[in-house]
């Protein structure tokens, strides 16, 4: 009965989106028209308010997991510790900075929480794989085999052709990039995204119309 | 509060940060470790307070609480509709609670319904599209600029020849209704396999340059701007 009302839910809620592709934008029935779509701007907020609720049980999953740890005094609690004083004072100052009319705040929050702390930091932890991709080519570049040479060169053309330094080795260095993009590339990851496409429709397809039982708790 | 120049302290401690990842590369260690807990706790609470005022509050509580009307406006009443939804995705907290954690997936099975109802719109509008621009012209035209006259483009041909064989080679590899051991087959399977891989070699350097421009940009933070905010916070 439960997974009876779960797969319901599901196959319903998808009617929407499903119907309103498919029907034209003004649909004439028994002499009148209606237009189909008209409230969408209402059905997408009402989706969004729902699954916005969520946030709370991300916050709550972080003050059990790291709460847990701090109490206990396990290993590492300093940092748990940390991670949710930077959360709630992040959350304060903003909320403060936005709501509250406060300059000092909303200086605070946008010039040291997001300016200093926040983009440095995702800025160093993302640049922080170009060492890893460096050694990950070492490994994968070594030319083994034929398909390993032509990714290698493939590589070269692109990072050669992308650099001011590239036109000093030779001035078709950029227009080779973009030839290899343009006619290689491209049709190449078409033929590998229309697979995909026609795969990730079908597997849209079985979640809709719940085939796929593991969303529901198995078979029980 | 306003009299603390946050500009500076901000570039001080981004300094500080940046050096802590960084010191990564040499082996983990407590700073490092230190300033990815900032991390996820600062972003957290970036994703929260951005959600709230540039969403909840403008698109949900304003209209549904009437505090955007204007004095002429009247409220209606049907505007509270989004504290159904609300409470439809207060739901999800039964997630928390052992003995009645299958209501929350009701509101998961919304999520997937919507998902799936969604995912022929994104089927339709990108595959088709993307669909009808592959299958080029194998004979293309262009019009000479001095007397408009039409005259066979060669190398739009060859360019649109080579992009179809491209897309067809590499379909053929990951096409298993016929056995790839045929003649024909075989041989376009391996040119299919062979394009592959100058297409990750291609996205691999796309990708090496994406975070080499990245760490160029931490480079020069850490040059000029931090070398600078020490400067002046330290030594004038």
């Amino acid at each position: 009965m439960r997974r009876l009302l779960v797969m319901l839910v599901t196959l319903l809620a998808g009617v929407y989106f499903f119907v309103q592709f498919f029907l034209p934008k003004d649909l004439y029935i028994f002499g009148e028209f209606y237009q189909w779509g008209r409230y969408e701007k209402e059905v997408f907020d009402f989706v969004r308010v729902i699954f916005v609720m969520s946030f709370g049980l991300g916050i709550i999953n972080l003050v059990r997991v790291y709460g847990y740890q701090i109490v206990r005094g396990r290993p590492g609690w300093v940092n748990g510790a940390v991670l949710l004083l930077a959360m709630v004072v992040t959350i304060v100052a903003g909320m403060w900075g936005k709501f509250g009319q406060s300059d000092g705040m909303a200086s605070f929050y946008d010039k040291f929480l997001f300016g200093g702390l926040m983009n440095n930091l995702s800025s160093a932890m993302f640049s922080l794989l170009a060492f890893y991709m460096a050694s990950a080519a070492y490994r994968s570049f070594r030319v083994k085999s034929f398909e390993a040479a032509l990714m290698m060169g493939a590589a070269l053309v692109i990072m050669i052709g992308q650099i001011p330094l590239g036109y000093l080795v030779t001035e078709q260095a950029p227009q080779a990039r973009n030839w290899t993009m343009q006619w290689i590339s491209t049709p190449a990851f078409r033929g590998i995204a229309f697979g995909a496409m026609v795969a990730g429709l079908a597997m849209a397809i079985r979640m809709w119309l719940s085939l796929e039982k593991t969303n529901f708790g198995g078979g029980k | 509060m306003s009299a603390i120049n946050w500009d500076l302290w901000g570039v001080l401690a981004g300094g500080f940060c940046v050096l802590s990842i960084y010191s990564f590369l040499w082996k983990e260690n407590r700073f490092y470790r230190f300033f990815e807990h900032v991390y996820i706790g600062v972003a957290t609470g970036y994703g929260v307070v951005e959600t709230i005022s540039n969403f909840v509050w403008p698109d949900w509580l304003k209209p549904s609480l009437g505090l955007d009307l204007q004095p002429w406006e009247s409220y209606q009443w049907w505007k509270a509709y989004l504290f159904v939804a609300a409470a439809i995705g207060l739901l999800m907290y039964f997630m928390l609670s052992r003995k009645h954690n299958w209501i929350a997936r009701i509101v998961i099975g919304l999520g997937l319904g919507i998902a799936g109802g969604m995912a022929f719109q994104g089927f339709f509008g990108g595959f088709f599209p993307t669909l009808v621009d592959s299958f080029r012209p194998v004979v293309a035209h262009s019009f000479d600029p001095a007397t408009g006259a039409p005259r066979l483009n060669w190398w739009l041909m060859g360019g649109n020849v080579l992009f179809l064989a491209t897309m067809l080679c590499v379909m053929t590899y990951f096409f298993f209704s016929f056995e790839h051991s045929k003649p024909g087959i075989k041989q376009a399977s391996a040119m299919g396999r062979w394009l592959m891989m100058v297409t990750f070699g291609a996205f691999f350097g796309s990708t090496v340059m994406a975070r080499m421009a990245l760490l160029i940009d931490r480079l020069q933070f850490m040059i000029h701007d931090w070398y600078r905010a020490i400067g002046s916070a330290f030594g004038g």
